[in-house]
């Protein structure tokens, strides 16, 4: 078996030399406007070359990942209906008010523009959503009205106010402002569409980075790139989130495109092409939603430890220096988008992180310290002795988490029966058994790469306590909202890595029958979850 | 390869076998209710008590029973539906449902129409206040709360004989508009599905 790094490093992949001041004066001051212009030139060919060489060293199989994760959303967009998705209301309103006002959203009030509103009472949405006994309109009458109100010049912009999604930074919103535009002189629902086509984009982008990320945590297993790829690309989960208008779509592609980079980092060392596209991606994390906060200090660890690892030639070459110089730079980076947007903000006498300040006000509210942590174990994993019972008579593992992500949907009403999640145990706890025999019979292979599994762990870590946090702030006032499995879908590719693991658990005699069987697993949870949620909104 | 063939090929003949079942099923419908109008959060409750109420009519064939609750993560729900002293039905749901306003509880099908019924609803321990959506009725000088009941048995119709209405339905309020819009998703899923095993059988080898 051929392995992947066998090829010679390009000179891109070496560790070049910093960009110093002195080089912006040199160019700034070149004496004639034509050399300049062929510096221009060569410097976008160079880009280019850069750009297509990378692309080519995609493998197809990536590719065809990318492309079944998008269809797959494209898919989900057209069975979700308008507006029946968690908060897809205040999204679409961000992006409303950012595309035709060019403001940021000024509260957090449901005011949004008369084309919406008008929109979400001819489809009758607040009726539908919770009510898994009604269905999306279809009296004539109902929708002769919607089709009226579409066709009529109603206002698009509102007063500003676009409810949840206030608090959230804006990369994702401004991004979908392109589809929007496309579609300005179509319907809200035509508009609505095409932005959440753009989500289904984001899904490609994630099963794509997922499989990059499995190539290089097992560099010398190919068939499990695939396995997932495919895992990531028909998880409904990704296809549902990456199918109405959120920017979870986006965030889980930054975060697969972070995870990827991390373990890239891992094995060919912290170059400062490495550092850039890090701290690139940590500031799009930051800029895209309030919930990467969580991803981020393993992501810090992960740097730190790769400065101190250095670079190699190889992943288990000697090292030839440390990365101290890339490893800030990746961190500048990261932090250069917050710390614009605070002195914006201070400048403009609005509060440092603008509207987040309000939610960073309620952090210092809470209760004691030790309350927290319980309540965030016990939100994830089972009680032990002696902690205080914050979920009686319930397993969260199993009757929220695990439920949930096998199957809840729409705005977070439509479930399978309760014999799919009982029989959905045997397969979930086969793959468990096999992923820990792959683990056990691997351990001299992990113990070498701790440092890099303790990163993904931190990363994994942190975030479920942000969640679990988020979710003891918001107890008192909405209960334990925050049970969703969308919000920890920002490891897939590490869970996707897990899957690979328990494919190859099976060994050499039944692995293949079992990576099959697999695959056709989440193929079959996908096409019953798109069923399921048809039956719930037009049966 | 083969064995990557066999696993592919159980699988695939796995989904259509369980499509085939579940499409020639019937769905449940609307049978009949307790007639307790669903007012919105009449009250809120922690769990660990037990509702009785008139249950009225429940028809024959009934094999569900949705009830007006409410949380984000709901408790556990046992239903008992007595006829005088006689337990005629029962079911269970457990902990961890939601986020929605009813909860529907799968009971033993009622062979027969069962008229003055009497329902007993246990809500287990809750994590969170759990949202009552009924009625409040004086009772022997007191009050009660009385639970919105609907009762749910198969339709006359499979979902494959629905698929056309379904698919025509889902064309309505959703742009792009049309019929075809339902189709299309299926084309697409036949199609995931192709890729999906065209990977399979040249990269699983």
């Amino acid at each position: 078996m051929s392995n992947p790094y066998d090829t010679a490093p390009s000179p891109t992949d070496a560790p070049a030399r910093p960009p110093t001041a002195q080089d912006a004066v040199d160019l700034a001051d070149s004496p004639r406007a034509v050399e300049r212009d062929s510096t221009e030139r060569r410097r976008v060919k160079w880009l280019l070359s850069l750009s297509i060489g990378a692309l080519r060293r995609v493998p197809r199989a990536a590719w065809t990942c990318a492309l079944i994760a998008t269809l797959g959303a494209a898919c989900w967009s057209v069975i979700t209906p308008p507006f029946q998705a968690p908060d897809e209301q205040a999204h679409f309103a961000y992006v409303q008010n950012l595309a035709e006002t060019g403001r940021l959203p000024s509260t957090s009030r449901d005011e949004y523009s008369v084309e919406e509103a008008q929109t979400l009472v001819d489809l009758h949405q607040g009726e539908v959503r919770w009510h898994p006994e009604l269905t999306t309109i279809s009296a004539p009458a109902d929708v002769e009205k919607l089709r009226h109100d579409q066709a009529a010049p109603l206002p698009r912009a509102g007063p500003g106010g676009i409810g949840v999604a206030a608090s959230e930074p804006p990369l994702f919103y401004a991004l979908a402002t392109i589809p929007y535009q496309l579609g300005s002189s179509g319907s809200l629902l035509d508009r609505l569409e095409l932005v959440r086509l753009m989500d289904a984009l984001f899904a490609g982008l994630t099963a794509l980075f997922t499989f990059m990320f499995v190539r290089e945590a097992l560099p010398g297993v190919p068939w499990a790139w695939t396995v997932g790829g495919l895992t990531a690309a028909l998880m409904p989960l990704l296809g549902f989130t990456s199918g109405f208008v959120t920017p979870d779509a986006m965030l889980y592609t930054v975060c697969a495109a972070t995870f990827y980079c991390l373990a890239r980092a891992f094995r060919r060392g912290l170059t400062w092409r490495a550092s850039i596209a890090l701290g690139l991606l940590i500031g799009a994390g930051f800029l895209t939603k309030l919930n990467f906060v969580g991803v981020v200090p393993g992501v810090m660890l992960g740097l730190v430890v790769l400065a101190f690892r250095g670079i190699r030639d190889s992943p288990d070459g000697p090292r030839t220096g440390r990365a101290f110089g890339p490893m800030a730079l990746a961190m500048a980076l990261s932090v250069a988008p917050v710390c614009l947007y605070a002195l914006f903000n201070v400048i403009n006498g609005h509060a440092t992180l603008g509207i987040v300040s309000n939610a960073a006000g309620q952090v210092s509210e809470r209760e004691t310290l030790g309350g927290e942590i319980v309540y965030i174990w016990e939100f994830f994993l089972p009680r032990l002795p002696g902690m205080a019972n914050d979920f009686p008579g319930l397993s969260t593992l199993h009757q929220v988490w695990f439920n949930r992500t096998v199957g809840l949907y729409g705005w977070l009403d439509t479930t399978f029966p309760p014999w799919v999640y009982t029989f959905a145990l045997i397969p979930a706890g086969l793959m468990a058994l096999l992923a820990v025999c792959s683990l056990i019979a691997r351990r001299a292979a992990l113990l070498r790469r701790k440092s890099e599994l303790l990163v993904y762990i931190v990363i994994c870590v942190s975030l479920l306590t942000l969640i679990g946090a988020d979710s003891h702030l918001g107890s008192a006032t909405e209960g334990a909202g925050y049970a969703q499995p969308r919000y920890i879908m920002p490891l897939l590719p590490f869970a996707a890595a897990v899957v690979a693991l328990a494919a190859r658990g099976a060994g050499r005699r039944w692995g293949p029958v079992v990576r099959a069987l697999i695959v056709t697993l989440f193929l079959a949870q996908d096409i019953f979850s798109q069923l399921l949620t048809v039956s719930r909104f037009y049966g | 390869m083969l064995r990557v063939r066999l696993g592919l090929a159980a699988g695939l003949l796995g989904i259509v076998v369980t499509l085939v079942v579940v499409l020639a099923r019937p769905p449940l419908v609307l049978a009949g209710s307790n007639e307790v109008a669903p007012k919105f959060a009449i009250t809120f409750t922690h769990g660990g008590e037990t509702i009785c109420q008139p249950g009225r009519t429940l028809p024959e064939g009934t094999e569900a029973i949705r009830v007006s609750l409410s949380p984000n993560i709901g408790p556990s729900v046992h239903l008992a539906v007595f006829a005088g002293s006689k337990v005629i039905t029962e079911g269970e749901r457990d902990p961890g449902w939601g986020v929605d306003e009813t909860v529907t509880v799968s009971v033993r099908r009622v062979a027969h129409t069962a008229y003055n019924t009497r329902i007993c609803t246990k809500i287990g321990p809750a994590a969170e206040g759990v949202q009552v959506n009924g009625e409040r009725v004086a009772v022997n000088g007191g009050q009660a709360i009385w639970l919105r009941m609907e009762y749910l048995r198969p339709g006359p119709s499979s979902w494959l004989s629905l698929a056309p209405s379904i698919a025509s339905r889902m064309g309505l309020a959703h742009a792009p508009a049309g019929a075809w819009v339902g189709y299309l998703a299926i084309a697409v899923m036949i199609a995931v599905s192709g890729f999906a095993s065209r990977l399979v059988l040249r990269e699983l080898g």
